[in-house]
């Protein structure tokens, strides 16, 4: 069998994953704290059939390059591109954007901890401060019933004006986690992340301390997809992949004049 | 007897192999750092005696890396290191010190920058780490890397004295055979936040398929007309008279 007809299998295979990327890029275009993902690629293993060196003669000439036959190409990682997104002004109290680096520590109904950077929070029926999904922040602040305005500042303190108080009252403060790699969490949706082996153990501390950004209320952090680059990367793996159909084209042509062999 | 069919034969192999490796530069048009190869033929000559006229056949000879720098596209990740000039990055590989122009490289959980494979870049011969807590990764075009912390090390930038001898090993890895050490390069260049594409010229890839393709069917009808003349010779003479 012609090894061509594989590889370009392979090259449509990677430029759809790239495809795959692109569009789920795209998509989320509008996903608070999203962070743009990106296909990278290697070759395959090489096929010797001359090793560059060998000895060409018996007085010693080496081959300069040998023959080495390329298998091919792999998706070699689907990586995170962790770059700040814009920030936009909602002016809703309980939107927090996080300028630098760290995430929110959020509760799943499991037990487990997951941390996002989708800030924009809400109160549940108990006045807990949740996410989007009813999530509980951690730690658990509950807002009373008679506060009127909250403020959330840099340090992620939460506190709060009630009737009648001339002081404000603080009701707690928000845990930031960081991690080594924050590359290597795993996504798992709903614009949360869990720790994973690649990630490294989350580091807590308070926003705005050394290695921690800091919250800026009323802002959401944009999704960091740039449209025009990923447009671009879409025309480009599109024609890739057409070119790698070629490749299968040309492999079934010659094998359709061998077997008109007579 | 049928040396032209043998002859058919040596270029109809050696088309082969050239769209194989045309297909492999095709399907690594988007893998960074790639250098794209390029089947080089021969002539064989074949004449044992002074009568005999001499036979030339084709082989393929070798393939030839084409080691010209790819366009460099900006992509603002950190951890991507672009070679500008002729330049190597060192990496750490459970076979040993292998050689890469992969521009994209993260970390791994110890902070370790490691390419996509997991194999950690060499800075001054040990893996660059990086410190805990650091927000802000700044990398020279010398390959002086800090971070806000303070710096960390230099990266490792080497060259071979004949890069063509490398032998590819696939992850995007080279592998020098012995006697072939890396040296200290000064003349190339890191680009932070910039990824080298694939060398590969898609368009003359795809003339390359052309072309395989086109030689291969004529040269098929020469065996077909080589085939009909035998079978010529054959009836005719070997018809009893």
């Amino acid at each position: 069998m012609m090894r061509s007809l594989n590889i370009g299998a392979g090259g449509m295979m990677a430029q759809q994953t790239n495809v795959d990327v692109i569009s789920n890029n795209i998509a989320n275009l509008s996903t608070t704290g999203f962070k743009r993902q990106r296909a990278a690629f290697q070759d395959l293993i090489y096929q010797n059939l001359r090793h560059p060196g060998a000895t060409s003669s018996d007085t010693g000439t080496v081959v300069p390059a040998g023959i080495q036959l390329g298998l091919g190409v792999k998706t070699s990682e689907i990586a995170r591109i962790l770059e700040q997104g814009t920030l936009a002004n909602t002016s809703r109290p309980l939107d927090v954007a996080i300028e630098g680096k760290g995430y929110l520590q959020i509760t799943l109904p499991d037990g487990r901890t997951a941390y996002t950077r989708d800030g924009s929070l809400s109160l549940s029926p108990t006045g807990e401060i949740v996410t989007a999904d009813g999530y509980s922040v951690q730690p658990s602040i509950a807002v009373p019933q008679n506060a009127r305005s909250i403020t959330i500042d840099e340090t992620g303190q939460v506190s709060v004006q009630i009737d009648g108080q001339t002081a404000p009252q603080v009701l707690g403060q928000f845990q930031m986690a960081t991690f080594v790699n924050d590359a290597g969490l795993e996504a798992v949706g709903r614009n949360l992340f869990i720790e994973s082996a690649a990630s490294g153990s989350p580091v807590t501390g308070v926003a705005g301390s050394t290695g921690f950004g800091s919250l800026q209320q009323g802002f959401l952090e944009n999704s960091n997809v740039n449209v025009v680059n990923e447009l671009t990367t879409l025309i480009t793996a599109q024609r890739s992949y057409e070119m790698n159909s070629k490749v299968i084209e040309t492999s079934d042509k010659m094998m359709g004049t061998v077997s008109q062999m007579q | 007897m049928s040396n032209a069919t043998y002859i058919a034969l040596s270029l109809q192999n050696g088309l082969r192999r050239k769209l194989e490796v045309a297909a492999n530069n095709i399907a690594n048009a988007s893998t960074s750092g790639f250098k794209g190869d390029q089947l080089v033929f021969h002539e064989l000559l074949d004449g044992k005696t002074e009568k005999q006229p001499k036979l030339s056949y084709v082989i393929d000879q070798g393939t030839a890396t084409d080691f010209r720098e790819g366009a460099l596209s900006a992509t603002n990740a950190p951890l991507d290191f672009a070679i500008e000039g002729q330049g190597f990055f060192a990496v750490k590989t459970p076979d040993g010190i292998r050689y890469t122009r992969n521009s994209q490289f993260t970390m791994d959980s110890r902070g370790q920058v490691v390419t996509a494979a997991g194999h950690a870049l060499l800075a001054s011969g040990s893996p660059l780490i990086i410190p805990t807590g650091a927000k802000e990764i700044t990398v020279t075009p010398e390959g002086g890397v800090s971070t806000d912390l303070g710096n960390i090390g230099k990266i490792d930038l080497v060259t071979f004295n004949d890069p063509r001898l490398l032998v590819k090993e696939g992850n995007s890895l080279w592998n020098p055979p012995e006697g072939e050490t890396a040296k200290p390069t000064t003349s190339a260049r890191i680009l932070q936040g910039m990824k080298e594409e694939s060398n590969v010229n898609t368009v003359v890839a795809m003339t390359d398929l052309i072309e395989v393709n086109r030689a291969y069917s004529s040269i098929q009808k020469l065996m077909d007309t080589e085939h009909e003349r035998l079978r010529n010779a054959i009836s005719k003479l070997g018809k009893p008279a």
